[in-house]
C-alpha cells in the first residue's frame, strides 16, 4: 500500500461532504516568514558591531564582521572543515546507535513487566550518573579518540529514548488495545501494530531531547579529550588567542545545534503527522 | 448426516436460535469490593436488535467486556452457540463509543477498517479488498478510503468503526454507546445508516446488541429492550418493542406506542418519580 502519509494534503475542501477540513499546521510558515525576529537577531549583530567598534576594545571580544570574516577564511582552509566532517560523524553515529538501542530495549521493557522489575534498580543508578563523570573510565578503556566519543554520545542520549518508548509502549490508551484484542489479535500483534506505533509519538519526543543532549556530549568529549572535531577546534583556537577564530568555531556549532533541530522537528511532523490531531481530539 | 439435517431444519424455521446466551453472570473486581453484576441473565437471538439500558454507572461495561471475552466473570457464563466464552469470539465484533481512541489514527481509512482482518490468512487480498470496500460502501464512505481518521468529523469517524465491525463479518455486532459523543442530527444519521446495514444484512450477521443509556434511541432501534437496575445491576425489566417496521425518524417516535413505552421505562428506572410526586402535575406537552 503506497497510500499511508501525505494524502491529508490533498483533502478536498470539503464542506459538502462534511468533512471538517483541518487547516495544516502552520508553524512551518511562521517561521519561514518570522521578519520580525530575523530583523531583531540582525539588529543586535550590527549594536554588537557598533559596540566593539567604538567602546569595547578587547582581543577577546572581536567585531561580528571579523568573526564572519574568519569563518569565511577559516572555511577555505579545510581545518575548519574536517572539525565539522568529525563532529557530524561521531554525532550521528552516537544518536543512530542511542535511538536504536533505546527504542528495543525500552520496547522490551515496556512488554514485560518481569524485564522492567529486573533492570529497573541497575537503570535508576545509571541514569542520572553524569556521562561527563565517565570520560576518565572511557579514556582508559576505549582510548582517545571517536569511540570514546561516540561511546559517550551514547550512554547519554541513551537514556531519554530508553524511558519514552517505555512510557509510551505503557501508557496506549486501553481502548486501543481492547479494540484489537476484540478482533482476536495475539499480544504479541497488538504490541507491534498497536502499542509500538502508538509510542512513536513519544520516540520521536526522546530523539527530539537526546538530539541536543549528543551534541553537547560530542562538544565536551572534544575539549576534554582534544581528540579532534569541532570541540578541539575551538580550545585549540583559544590555546592559540585566535579569538575570532575560536568564535567562528562556536557559530558552526551553533548552526549545527539549529539546523538539527529543525531537522528533527521536521521529521517529527511527517512521521507522526497525526499527533496534532490527536491532541485536539482529547482536548475537547 | 442426511438424518441429521431435516430436525435441524425444522427448528431454525420456528423460533430463532439462540446466539448469544448470558447466564446467572456476576462480577466482583476484587473479594473487598462491591458486587457490579449480581446474576444477569437474558438472550439474544439470531437476527435480533436487543438494547441493553441502564443508569449510569450500573456496570455497562463491565457487562460488555464480559460479553466480549475479555474480561472473566467471577461467576456465571456468556456463551456463543452454545460455546462458553473465554476469550474475544472470532464470531464478534464491537464498536466502542470512543472512536478517537479505538480507530488507529496512524492508519489510513481503508487500513483501519481492514486491521481486523489482518490475522485471517484465509482470506486473500483481493477477498479482504473486497470485503473493505464493502463495508465502507454500507456507511457511506465509499471514496473516503485514503483519508486519516484525523482529517475526518466525529460522525464519519465512528461511520469508520461500525465499517471495520462490519469487514469483520461478526454473527453479532456488539455496540457500546455507539452515539454517544456525537451530536443530535449525527446521531439521527448513525442509528439510520444501523437500521439500513441491518436490512441489508438479511440472515446474516444482522444480530445487534447495543448498550446505551439513551431510552429514545434504544426504543427506535431495538426489538427488545432490556432494562438494568441500579448497580450491581440485574436485570429489571424485558421489554418487546412492537413498534411497525421499517422504522423512520419522525414516524416511530411519535408513534403512540412509543411514548407509552419511553414512560414506561422512565418509570422502571426511577427516573421521574421526583417530577411527579413534587409538581402534581405531569410535565406534558
Amino acid at each position: 500500500m503506497s497510500a499511508t502519509t501525505a494524502e491529508r494534503v490533498d483533502a478536498p475542501g470539503a464542506d459538502e461532504t462534511g468533512i471538517a477540513a483541518r487547516p495544516r499546521p502552520t508553524r512551518r510558515w511562521r517561521s519561514a516568514v518570522n521578519l520580525r525576529g530575523l530583523v531583531f537577531a540582525i539588529g543586535l549583530v550590527l549594536l554588537l558591531e557598533l559596540l566593539t567598534a567604538t567602546v569595547v576594545s578587547s582581543v577577546y571580544v572581536p567585531r561580528p564582521s571579523e568573526i564572519g570574516e574568519a569563518l569565511v577564511s577559516e572555511l577555505q582552509r579545510g581545518d575548519l572543515m574536517s572539525g565539522i566532517g568529525i563532529t557530524l560523524g561521531a554525532y550521528l553515529q552516537g544518536l543512530a546507535i542511542a535511538a536504536v538501542a533505546g527504542v528495543v530495549l525500552g520496547a522490551a521493557l515496556g512488554a514485560s513487566e518481569l524485564a522492567y522489575q529486573t533492570f529497573r534498580i541497575l537503570i535508576e543508578f545509571l541514569r542520572p550518573l553524569p556521562s561527563v563523570a565517565l570520560i576518565p573510565f572511557s579514556i582508559l578503556l576505549l582510548g582517545v579518540g571517536t569511540t570514546t566519543t561516540v561511546a559517550m554520545i551514547v550512554f547519554a542520549s541513551f537514556w531519554p529514548i530508553l524511558f519514552n518508548t517505555y512510557y509510551g509502549v505503557r501508557a496506549v490508551n486501553p481502548v486501543a488495545i481492547e479494540s484489537a484484542r476484540i478482533f482476536g489479535l495475539s499480544r504479541r500483534q497488538v504490541f507491534f501494530r498497536v502499542q509500538i506505533p502508538s509510542a512513536a509519538v513519544n520516540i520521536a519526543a526522546g530523539i527530539r531531547i537526546s538530539s541536543a543532549i549528543a551534541l553537547i556530549l560530542v562538544i565536551t568529549v572534544e575539549i576534554l579529550t582534544r581528540s579532534g572535531g569541532l570541540g578541539y577546534y575551538i580550545v585549540r583556537m583559544q590555546v592559540a588567542i585566535r579569538t575570532e577564530d575560536m568564535y567562528a568555531g562556536i557559530f558552526v556549532v551553533g548552526v549545527i545545534g539549529y539546523i538539527v533541530a529543525l531537522a528533527v522537528a521536521g521529521l517529527e511532523r511527517r512521521v507522526i503527522f497525526w499527533n496534532s490531531d490527536i491532541r485536539e481530539g482529547g482536548d475537547r | 448426516m442426511t438424518t441429521s439435517l431435516e430436525p435441524t431444519q425444522v427448528e431454525e424455521r420456528v423460533p430463532p436460535r439462540t446466539i448469544l446466551d448470558v447466564s446467572e453472570l456476576r462480577k466482583r473486581y476484587a473479594p473487598d469490593r462491591p458486587l457490579v453484576c449480581d446474576g444477569l441473565t437474558f438472550q439474544v437471538r439470531e437476527g435480533e436488535f436487543v438494547a441493553i439500558i441502564g443508569p449510569s454507572g450500573c456496570g455497562k461495561s463491565t457487562l460488555l467486556r464480559m460479553m466480549s471475552g475479555i474480561l472473566k466473570p467471577t461467576s456465571g457464563s456468556v456463551s456463543l452457540h452454545g460455546r462458553t466464552i473465554t476469550k474475544p469470539p472470532p464470531e464478534m465484533a464491537l464498536v466502542f463509543q470512543d472512536y478517537t481512541r479505538s480507530l488507529y489514527p496512524w492508519l489510513t481509512v481503508e487500513r483501519n477498517v481492514r486491521f481486523p482482518l489482518a490475522r485471517d490468512k484465509s482470506l486473500s487480498k483481493a477477498e479482504k479488498a473486497e470485503r473493505v470496500a464493502r463495508a465502507l460502501d454500507n456507511v457511506g464512505l465509499t471514496g473516503f478510503e485514503s483519508y486519516h481518521p484525523g482529517a475526518l468529523s466525529g460522525g464519519m469517524q465512528q461511520r469508520v468503526s461500525i465499517a471495520r465491525a462490519l469487514a469483520f463479518q461478526p454473527q453479532i455486532l456488539l455496540l457500546d454507546e455507539p452515539f454517544a459523543s456525537v451530536d443530535a442530527l449525527t446521531k439521527e444519521g448513525l442509528e439510520d445508516t444501523l437500521l439500513d446495514v441491518r436490512d441489508r444484512m438479511q440472515g446474516a450477521g444482522n444480530t445487534m446488541l447495543m448498550v446505551t443509556h439513551d431510552i429514545d434511541e434504544a426504543i427506535y432501534l431495538a426489538d427488545r429492550i432490556v432494562v438494568l437496575s441500579k448497580p450491581p445491576c440485574m436485570v429489571a425489566e424485558e421489554l418487546v418493542i412492537d413498534l411497525p417496521q421499517p422504522r423512520n425518524q419522525i414516524e416511530t417516535r411519535s408513534h403512540p406506542e412509543f411514548l407509552r413505552i419511553r414512560a414506561h421505562i422512565h418509570d422502571v428506572m426511577g427516573l421521574t418519580d421526583q417530577r411527579r410526586g413534587a409538581g402534581g402535575s405531569p410535565a406534558t406537552h
